[in-house]
This record gives structure tokens, sequence and C-alpha cells, in this order.
């Protein structure tokens, strides 16, 4: 079947097989390789994309299920300037994470701070917590996230609460 | 690169009655709602999906959210993600506890509240406590509809009561007030396993007399223990209870414990009985 949507703003359009998972048609049809295939049963976020505005785990959606769909990837944020904020407070704050987990952290951070720009502690530990991966760790990560929401409004207080 | 094959056959139906049209003509077709359930019990490249799929993504009428001041309607394709945004002040307690308790806000953007309560083979979250809330379930098929209540949606062997035919269309769920909610759901990490089970209750005091006390065990397989028994037997108690009325309870619910060998484990049983005390010792603090 031929599937169409747009990703990352612009149309686009596959042939493929309806049951294979968005995950892999992203990463292996059009190239964008920081969407990555881990688990398969949506338990690792590392697939996490924006569909229709929202979070959500790649693997678990078939091809068919993303016809008409908005489909946004890290790369197509990745000049915004959350993202950029993202990544110079993960850098400032000494977070570390390794590249095949870091995309889904970077775009779950995306999403969060574009809808709560001053989360909590608590807040970012409930958005992020859908990663999982041994290579660094969870509180540094929700660390990280916090120095980035000072470094992006240095005149308010961070609630670590 | 990826196989170019016609299966699965998708159906996506535009509107309801285009919906229980093609489920008449193909009862034997899967309903796709969130997808979450049947996507990640495999994780094969390509999941090999059943032959025919109705894809419920179209159909508007199935996730609508409506709300009065007596209950909440929520359409079974509304996502679980979308019924928490509604919020902890307009939803109860115990059933936004329940909600968000499911996998990770990203899951939660997928997964469905009628998918949920479909799902085959455990009753963990929604569906103890929507029993306990005294929801009802709509079940629709061609040329007719019925309301049941949720807790007679599973039939005594574990199985749905919903035919090949029919679709759970929309879920209702008084707005009653409650002086004590609670939700508590054991887990060793965010995903199921097999010691994960899920604890819900709800009370209600007037004038210092237990009027209401409703209490259910959610678990990995088909069955949701609730005793009966043991709730009619503190209906009507002063509080704060008194030491032999607490008591009796505790000895009840272990006896029950026991006996549920074979649908618990020893580490749940265990964990049950000191969240059924803990309940109790609520019912004095809260109300």
């Amino acid at each position: 079947m031929i599937v169409r949507f747009t990703l990352n703003g612009k149309d686009a359009s596959i042939e493929t097989s309806p049951d294979c998972r968005l995950s892999d048609i992203l990463r292996e049809e059009f190239s964008l390789t920081t969407v990555k295939s881990a688990c398969n049963a949506g338990q690792c976020g590392a697939c996490s994309v924006i569909f229709n505005g929202e979070l959500v785990l790649s693997c678990l959606i078939p091809a068919f299920a993303a016809r008409k769909a908005e489909i946004t990837t890290l790369e197509g944020v990745s000049k915004t300037q959350i993202i950029k904020d993202i990544r110079k407070g993960f850098v400032e704050s000494g977070y570390h994470a390794c590249d095949y987990c870091l995309p889904g952290k970077l775009i779950s951070t995306f999403v969060l701070l574009r809808d709560n720009p001053a989360p909590t502690g608590a807040e970012i530990e409930e958005a992020l917590k859908g990663h999982v991966c041994p290579c660094s760790s969870y509180r540094q990560l929700v660390s990280a996230v916090l120095h980035t929401v000072q470094v992006r409004r240095p005149d308010r207080r961070v609630s670590t609460a | 690169m990826f196989r170019q094959h016609n299966r699965p056959h998708i159906f996506t139906p535009r509107s309801m009655t285009d919906l229980l049209t093609t489920l008449r003509q193909k009862p034997e077709a899967t309903l796709y709602a969130g997808g979450t359930y049947i996507l990640s019990n495999t994780n094969k490249k390509c999941p090999g999906l059943p032959d025919d799929i109705i894809h419920l993504k179209d159909v508007e009428d199935l996730a609508r959210i409506h709300r009065t001041e007596r209950f909440i309607e929520v359409g079974a394709c509304t996502t679980v993600g979308k019924i928490l945004s509604i919020g902890h002040n307009v939803l109860p307690p115990i059933l936004y506890s329940a909600l968000i308790s499911i996998g990770t806000p990203a899951l939660r953007n997928l997964a469905t509240l009628g998918g949920n309560l479909c799902v085959p083979n455990h009753r963990m979250t929604t569906f103890p406590v929507l029993i306990l809330l005294d929801a009802r379930i709509e079940l629709r098929k061609s040329g007719s509809s019925r309301w049941i209540g949720v807790n007679r949606f599973a039939t005594a062997d574990g199985e749905l009561d919903l035919s090949d035919d029919e679709i759970v269309s929309r879920i209702r769920i008084p707005l009653k007030e409650w002086d004590v909610q609670i939700f508590k759901r054991l887990k060793t990490d965010p995903y199921q396993t097999e010691h994960s089970f899920s604890f819900s209750g709800l009370a209600n005091n007037s004038k210092g007399v237990l009027t209401d006390f409703r209490f259910a065990i959610g678990t990995m397989g088909k069955a949701i223990i609730r005793s009966r028994e043991i709730e009619a037997a503190l209906v009507s108690r002063k509080l704060p209870l008194p030491e032999r009325d607490s008591a009796s309870a505790v000895e009840t619910f272990g006896n029950l414990m026991e006996s549920m060998t074979t649908t618990l484990s020893r580490y749940q049983r265990k964990m049950a009985f000191n969240l059924f005390r803990w309940f109790l010792s609520h019912l004095e603090n809260d109300t």
C-alpha cells in the first residue's frame, strides 16, 4: 500500500507493507537515523517521534496508521532554539548519554519544554520515565533538564520538587 | 526493501454507521484503535498483523468526551493521554491514578480506554477502577445497542461479554463524591510483569458511620478479586472501626488471599494483604 504523510514539514509517501513499523520506515526508507529500532515493544523510548503534535513510540505504529499524519523526528526540530538550549543545558550540566538513547531523550525533552516551559522535577521525571538505557543516570538526566530550564529562564526560580 | 503484499487488508470506516456495517460484514476482523497491545506483543521487525483490520482512527464519535455534572462519557477510542488532559480536578482521583500508571506519556498518547478494557488477558488498571465507580459501557452493533455495567462486562470465566459483531463505543463514568479514593499499582518497572497487580479502594462516611466501602484487586490475568462479604461486613460500622471489626475484616481478607494461590503469587498475596490493612487505616485518617 502507498502511505502518504507529512514528514518534518514536507510531504512524503512510501509504498510498503501495511504492517511495517513506522520506526523502521523512518530509519531505513527516509534515513532518519535519530529514530532507533531497539526493543520494538514500546518499552525503551528510543523510537520516540512527534505524531500529530504528540510524543509517541513509532515502533508501535504500523504503516497504515501513519496515513495523513504529521510526523516530526529530531532531525525536524534540530534547528529550533529549544533543542539548542537543551543541548547546551545537557553539556553544561555534564550529562552524557549514548548516541542510541540520546535522540529519544532530546525529542521527549523538546516536547516537555514546548508544552511546559517551567516543569518541576516531578514533572520532568514523569515526562522522561519512558527512556530506558543503562548508559547514564536517570537522576543526572532530570538534573540536566532542570539546568536547561534554568538556562532558558534565568529570571525564574526552578522548582526541584 | 519491505516485502510488498496485500495483507493485512485495512478497512478505514469514517463514521459509526460505516464501522458497524463493516463489522457486520467482517465479524472476524480485528478492531484497531491505538494498537499498543497488538504491536507490543511481538518485537518482530514486521509484526505480522491479522489478515483483516478495521482501523478506528477516523470514526470521530469514538473519540469524543462529554461531561455533565453527574458523569463523564468517554469514547472508547479516546487516548489515555487525552483523558488525563481533562485534569485530576475533574476526573475521579482514583481513575486519574489508574490512568497515569499506564506505561509512559508516549505510550498513553496511543493507548485508548476501550483498548485497555478489551485487552484479553489482564485486568490491571481501568477495569477494577471502573467496576468500583459503577461505570457503564455502551456496546453497539449494526441495528442495536446496549448498556451494561463494567462489572458485567467480564463473564464468570473471565471472558468479555462482547460478540464478534459488537464494539465498545462509550464508557460512562459517574462523578460521585468519595471521601477516600486510593489506587496503588505494584510493579518493578513501568511495564507489566507477572508480579504486578493493583489495589483500588473507595469509601464514604456520613456522621462517623461508614456508608460505602469497596475494594478490588486487578491482576495480570483475567481475574478481578473483590469480596462483597468483606465490604458488607464493614458498611454501617462506626469510625474509627472497632478493633474486632477491623481484625475480622483483616482475617477474612487473609483467608481470601490464601485461597488465591493459583491466581496470585505469594509476593502478590502478601502485598495485597498489607495494602488492605493500609486501606483500613486510611478510613480512620481520611474520613
